[in-house]
């Protein structure tokens, strides 16, 4: 069975062929791609993945919900930090969410990968126990979301063995 | 004192004039919509200033006859009174037009606005989207200048959109004028200023798709897929920019949600990403096209026995890859060693099945294709 991955990032667009080019050659994955809030939050009730990799900062989408966040922060993506919304909602018992979280995602399962470098945020998801932290910058290899996508893998393998 | 025929014709010329301006300044499709709806509200305050123009005009011929009887001081009073009166009415509808008018008609997200409003208000009674008031608004998306224009009216659809899908009647059968109006708008002039109406356009129609079930009538989503299949391949035809891979990348993963609660639409769901794969290679767009073949063969995985048909989208789009000599070539073969398995017959024979469905069904060049991939594995076989 196909590696289930959900990437969920809006600037990918200069990047997009060089970081998911490797994914679709190789036919071992099985990719959707959310650009938003919305459509992240709609596969993640739609659809279970083996690694989620989650971008920081993101725009809403068509959802009200995000929409009001979003204004609430000033219309700034990088302010907003949707991405932690997100996160929250998932792992940190947000409640005025219309629907509740997927019952099968685990902070094992995600993987951060932004621009964003406070030490503030890292340790925000580090108490959600997201773990896997990958600063978006300048000389990253192609690879880098195979090899995120593996090192979630990993880390999920070494819970189920008890690591 | 005379009649102030001066002032109060200029005050009438000013309450018809602001609204004439108006008219005048918003774009043709706007004032068609306007003139035909609302009226702009102009015979409401021609009718108020008229009647009290009439009132301040026969108290004075009243005066006037009895001036003799009312004497000199009481005459001025009135005649004087009767003015001030009648032109502080005239002025106070003069600034009520000046400022009403143009905040409700002067910009066409009012008039947008004001459409949806009743659009939504009529839907939800009727259970399905349409009717003039509609029109309306379609006919607005389709005649103003693309870019921000148009995306507020695609806007206003996802507004509707979203207001049905949220109501528990929703049946899953009341999108059928709102899709075919927004693939018309879009693709009957394609224009890069519209990159941000197609990026809407598939938020809106992803959630048509992701409306879980169960719900009567899958006619809404049959008709999306439909609908993303030909906007998919516009995008491809029309649109040049990084902007365009994300977005039609969004097209070719969001038929996925037509399947997440069953496998009832796997063939539509299998012909959209064909059909958008087979566009992508033809205007050599071959991250698309790979994205495409990678989507079919990850639906295929695990939906034994597949369909004929899916079968033939999936074949079909991996010849379109073989037939160009080299790495495409290359890529082609080694999807056809990944998915071989899944099929009951034989390489060939299966292959032999895609072609003769897509004789019947008029995909002609794929049919040549397949046709030519199969001699070509043969000879392969024998070197």
């Amino acid at each position: 069975m196909k590696t289930r991955v959900l990437w969920v990032e809006d600037s990918a667009r200069l990047e997009l062929r060089n970081f998911t080019g490797p994914l679709y050659i190789s036919g071992k994955y099985d990719l959707n791609l959310a650009e938003d809030a919305t459509t992240a939050v709609r596969y993640l009730l739609a659809k279970e993945y083996d690694a989620v990799i989650l971008d920081m900062r993101l725009p809403p989408g068509i959802d009200n919900y995000w929409v009001n966040i979003y204004h609430q922060k000033g219309k700034d993506k990088a302010q907003a930090r949707l991405g932690m919304e997100l996160a929250d909602w998932l792992f940190n018992g947000r409640v005025d969410f219309p629907s509740d979280p997927p019952e099968w995602i685990k902070p094992h399962h995600i993987a951060v990968f932004t621009v964003e470098n406070d030490p503030a945020l890292r340790n925000h998801l580090q108490k959600l126990q997201i773990s896997i932290y990958e600063h978006k910058t300048a000389g990253l290899p192609d690879t880098i979301l195979v090899d995120l996508i593996q090192r979630v893998i990993a880390k999920s393998i070494n819970r189920k063995n008890g690591g | 004192m005379a009649i102030p025929f001066d002032g109060l014709i200029t005050l009438l010329v000013f309450l018809v004039g602001v609204p004439a301006l108006i008219l005048q300044l918003i774009s043709v499709a706007e004032r068609r919509v306007v003139v035909k709806r609302e009226r702009m509200d102009v015979s409401k305050f021609l009718f108020w200033a008229l009647l009290f123009f009439f009132v301040g005009l026969s108290v004075q011929i009243w005066a006037t006859l009895n001036k003799d009887v009312l004497g000199e001081i009481n005459y001025n009073f009135i005649e004087q009174g009767t003015w001030v009166i009648t032109f502080a009415i005239l002025f106070v509808l003069v600034l009520k037009v000046s400022k009403q008018i143009p905040e409700q008609y002067g910009q066409r997200e009012k008039i947008v606005e004001k459409l949806s409003q009743v659009i939504l208000k009529e839907s939800k009674d009727k259970g399905h989207i349409g009717g003039t008031v509609f029109s309306d608004l379609a006919n607005l998306g389709k005649q103003c200048d693309p870019g921000p224009e148009r995306e507020m009216v695609v806007n206003a659809f996802k507004d509707l959109v979203q207001g049905i899908i949220a109501d528990k009647k929703y049946s899953g059968d009341s999108f059928e004028e709102l899709i075919e109006e927004l693939v018309h708008m879009l693709v009957s002039n394609p224009e890069p200023k519209d990159l941000c109406c197609y990026d809407t356009s598939i938020k809106i129609l992803a959630a048509i798709l992701s409306v879980p079930g169960p719900i009567n009538s899958d006619s809404d989503k049959q008709r999306t897929l439909h609908a993303i299949s030909k906007l998919g391949r516009t995008l491809l035809e029309h649109f040049e920019s990084v902007e365009a891979d994300n977005i039609i990348l969004d097209y070719v993963d969001s038929v996925e949600f037509a399947i997440l609660d069953g496998t009832k639409m796997l063939t539509e769901v299998s012909q959209t990403i064909f059909e958008i794969g087979v566009c992508a290679t033809g205007a050599g767009q071959d991250f698309i096209a790979i994205a495409a073949l990678d989507k079919l063969t990850v639906l295929a995985e695990n939906r034994s026995p597949l369909p004929n048909e899916f079968v033939a989208d999936m074949l079909g789009l991996v010849a379109h890859l073989w037939v160009v000599e080299g790495s495409r070539r290359e890529f082609a073969a080694q999807k056809l060693e990944e998915v071989k398995i899944l099929f009951p017959k034989s390489l060939p024979q299966t292959i032999d099945d895609a072609r003769i469905h897509c004789l019947r069904t008029m995909y002609f060049n794929t049919a040549d294709n397949l046709e030519a991939m199969k001699k070509g594995l043969r000879r392969r076989k024998k070197k």
